[in-house]
């Protein structure tokens, strides 16, 4: 089979290419010297330089858009790089920065709370990132089932979102106490003694990584949406060649879904190492038990606002912002060997 | 609706006027972010009425009233009282209006985000509530205004106060708070439970051996081991590393060097005590209750003493207050807390507030003369008699309220006795610093080489502030 070229292919879509393919040569020069022409349009036009009424039109653009570039140079773009100029400083929020080059980062490598914390975070990431891609994803194909009640189930397993996760912290510190919380009556019935959850050292990142399984709704609505966008062809196509459930699963619904996931696991990167409220209420911003709970955002938080080491702060700040980054571009770079938009290639 | 328009009113076209009124708006967003001065303009053109009864800065009729703003974490009968000590204060000062604001309180004492982001944004109050220990700490950073001057012109002297409260308000010899209260620290029982679990209630542990003996015929675990009454919570409350190593008379700071000495023999041998109690009781239970115990989950009604969950605590003065107000029926008693080989009164430590006003504050003047009246005879006494703590202010403690009631009186009579916290710039960090310390231990650390690395950071931290030079 002969392929489009690819030029051809991006300004006009899978459908034209297939009639492309089954045009005569004739057409098929036409074609070419159409879109050819249509590309170099806009290149004379910029060689000639705009006209008085283009150039009017971009300065309104820019007086209509300026309260949002403003906005967007003063509050965000300033104090990026305001932090990343802190970041070799010290510097307390009120007395002059002083200088200090790379002082700071090399603090951290002697810092053992900023090791800890950097692997309770990963620790974190790592274990609960998977879970919540196989667990948001399971839920939304039984709930994507056509089971009796499934509006009231999507409902339950949303609701737990909509709280804010203050509120959401506070409760679990009752649910959860290892003494008197209602967790651990089963195992009371049992006459064994429960977990102790979020109290000792040994259970309490688990404890995290589970709790964060309970918000999990906004995902599971993503993964849904994603669920009824396969298209049904596909599924009717797979069961006539024969293929059971399974197969049509790994065939059909879990391809499809790749873009999903990688949307999940791309946002929940970012999350995992920015994971502060829950855990900082939790155990009051101590980190206790035995530093266990001390992420990275809370050491963070700690340094600036406990401490007065903005500077200090600054830095582990742009040292997570490179750690995201590195990993957010790893997985972009493997996108392209698993994630599959329907034949189309955005890589 | 039928639309009318208004022929002869076109002066401008549609598009000039969005495009004028796009440009204003991003020139008004433009000078809103560039200005510095605040929006809200503190002075008020409207003169007072009446003379001024007070004293300390007369006021002129004519005057415009200033209006400040105040700022404090307090609830309950705290803020009442305060409220009533502005409402005086304001009665007694025509020219001055202050304009309370409750600030949430968060992590504890121990850090004032709020109050830092308010300086650090040119916008912070006159007037704040501030815990005493960390004023050097903020002063050394910059955050305090030196009220040293204005002391001297209002005649507030040092020998008002009592020394320990005033050299905490102090940094390198300048004044940057004023004394407000203070608490002492002993070992509180509940008689009743002594009675019912068959111990004398008139014989409360004499020393930390008897302490831990006491304690195990005290608790009760369910068949799961798990414990559902202490005896001596040993992290709970005021059971700070600085109670323990005071009752084992340690010592925190060198008072040659200023050198912070957490790893001090005897506090390392508190500690000792301290790590074989948690093992005794298993710190998997010990883990519970601080789990159980976050952020302010057992306090007041849910103190684990007032609900019996717990038969002896070191706690303050403030439980005096407290038991009359939750539990009026009960019979408590509060010792000083059991030391190594006997009753131990100088293991208590006091604490307190002060006032400060902050750095960058609009009208230090008047801030400065309503914390001389918030922390003077007055303020002190009307908050110390609604809350049940003790007056810093020698003159107002001297009142023989304060020693009415015996248990009351048991708290005052340790000031003599009791210590401070090292007054160090870096009192914040030593605090959490002791706190993650004493988990570490719980954990089975050693004492002596973890106290030793708290010894380490927060001297290196006190160098670089150059403290010691």
């Amino acid at each position: 089979m002969s392929v489009c070229p690819a030029e051809y292919f991006r300004s006009a879509g899978q459908r034209f290419c297939d009639s492309y393919q089954a045009s005569t040569g004739e057409q098929r020069k036409a074609w070419l010297r159409m879109t050819a022409s249509m590309q170099s349009a806009p290149e004379i036009r910029s060689r000639q330089g705009w006209s008085r009424h283009t150039w009017r039109h971009f300065r309104n653009g820019i007086i209509f858009a300026s309260p949002w570039i403003i906005g967007l140079l003063l509050f965000w773009i300033f104090p990026i790089l305001a932090s990343l100029y802190y970041s070799f400083t010290e510097f307390n929020a009120i007395q002059t920065p002083r200088w200090v080059g790379m002082d700071n980062f090399i603090a951290m490598v002697k810092d053992t709370i900023f090791w800890t914390a950097a692997y309770n975070t990963l620790w974190f990431a790592v274990v609960s990132i998977p879970l919540a891609i196989v667990w948001a994803f399971g839920l939304a194909l039984v709930l994507n089932r056509r089971i009796h009640g499934r509006i009231v189930y999507r409902t339950i397993y949303f609701l737990p979102t909509l709280v804010p996760s203050v509120a959401l912290a506070l409760v679990w510190i009752y649910l959860f106490n290892p003494a008197t919380g209602l967790i651990n009556v089963p195992f009371d019935w049992l006459g064994i003694r429960g977990p102790c959850w979020n109290a000792c050292a040994a259970w309490s990142r688990p404890t995290m990584v589970l709790l964060a399984m309970w918000i999990i709704g906004g995902q599971v609505v993503l993964y849904l949406a994603g669920l009824q966008d396969v298209p049904q062809e596909l599924y009717d196509a797979a069961a006539v060649d024969g293929a059971n459930v399974f197969q049509q699963f790994r065939s059909v619904t879990l391809p499809m879904m790749t873009p999903v996931i990688f949307y999940h696991l791309v946002t929940s990167v970012i999350g995992a190492f920015q994971f502060f409220e829950i855990p900082y209420i939790m155990t009051g911003g101590t980190g206790a038990p035995d530093n266990t709970l001390m992420f990275y955002s809370i050491y963070l938080f700690k340094n600036a606002f406990a401490y007065f080491k903005m500077g200090y702060a600054s830095a582990l700040a742009w040292v997570m912002f490179i750690v995201i980054l590195a990993i957010t571009l790893v997985i972009f770079r493997s996108a392209r060997h698993w994630v599959y938009y329907g034949g189309a290639d955005f890589t | 609706m039928p639309k009318r328009i208004p022929q002869a009113g076109r002066a401008i076209s549609r598009r000039s006027f969005l495009t004028g009124l796009a440009g204003f708006s991003s020139a008004a967003l433009l000078a809103a972010c560039g200005s510095t001065t605040p929006a809200g303009d503190s002075g008020s053109t409207s003169a007072p009425t009446g003379d001024s009864g007070s004293t300390n800065a007369p006021a002129q009729n004519g005057q415009a009233v200033i209006t400040i703003e105040l700022w404090d974490q307090q609830t309950g009968l705290a803020e009442e009282a305060t409220k009533q000590i502005i409402a005086d204060f304001e009665a007694q000062n025509p020219d001055i209006k202050i304009n309370r604001t409750y600030i949430a309180q968060t992590e504890g004492t121990q850090s004032d985000q709020k109050l830092l982001t308010a300086i650090a944004g040119g916008a912070p109050p006159d007037v704040y509530k501030f815990d005493r220990f960390i004023v050097s700490q903020f002063a050394a950073q910059d955050f305090l205004t030196d009220l040293t001057d204005l002391a001297a012109q209002g005649g507030v002297k040092e020998d008002d106060y009592f020394p320990f409260a005033w050299e905490e308000a102090n940094y390198k010899g300048r004044l940057f708070a004023l004394p407000f209260d203070t608490d002492t620290r002993q070992l509180w029982y509940n008689k009743d439970i002594f009675k019912e679990a068959g111990l004398d209630p008139e014989k409360p542990p004499q020393n930390a051996q008897e302490l831990l003996q006491m304690a195990q015929e005290l608790t009760i675990r369910d068949n799961n081991d798990r414990i559902t009454r202490w005896g001596y919570i040993p992290h709970g409350d005021q059971a700070w590393i600085y109670t323990y190593g005071f009752a084992w008379k340690g010592e925190f700071q060198d008072p040659n060097t200023k050198r912070i000495t957490c790893a001090h023999p005897n506090v390392v041998e508190s500690m000792k005590w301290f790590q074989n109690y948690a093992n005794t009781f298993g710190v998997d239970n010990l883990d519970a209750f601080t789990a159980a115990c976050t952020g302010s989950a057992c306090n007041d009604t849910n103190d684990y003493f007032w609900t019996g969950q717990a038969v002896m605590v070191v706690s303050g003065n403030w439980k005096v207050a407290q038991a009359k107000k939750y539990k009026p029926d009960v019979q408590y008693g509060a010792v000083p807390f059991p030391g190594p080989d006997g009753p131990a009164p100088h293991a208590s430590w006091a604490g307190g507030w002060s006032w400060v006003v902050p750095k960058g504050a609009k009208n230090p003047e008047a801030a400065w003369r309503a914390i001389s009246y918030i922390c003077g005879p007055e303020g002190q006494n009307t908050f110390c008699k609604t809350v049940g703590n003790i007056p810093t202010n020698k003159a107002v403690a001297a009142d023989p309220y304060y020693s009415q009631d015996p248990l009351a009186k048991a708290f005052i009579d340790l000031l003599p006795v009791s210590h401070t916290r090292p007054p160090i710039p870096a009192g914040s960090l030593l605090w959490d610093e002791l706190y993650k310390a004493r988990a570490d231990i719980i954990h089975g650390q050693d004492p002596e080489t973890r106290l030793k690395a708290v010894d380490d950071l927060v001297n290196a931290e006190l160098e670089k502030l150059g403290f010691f030079s």
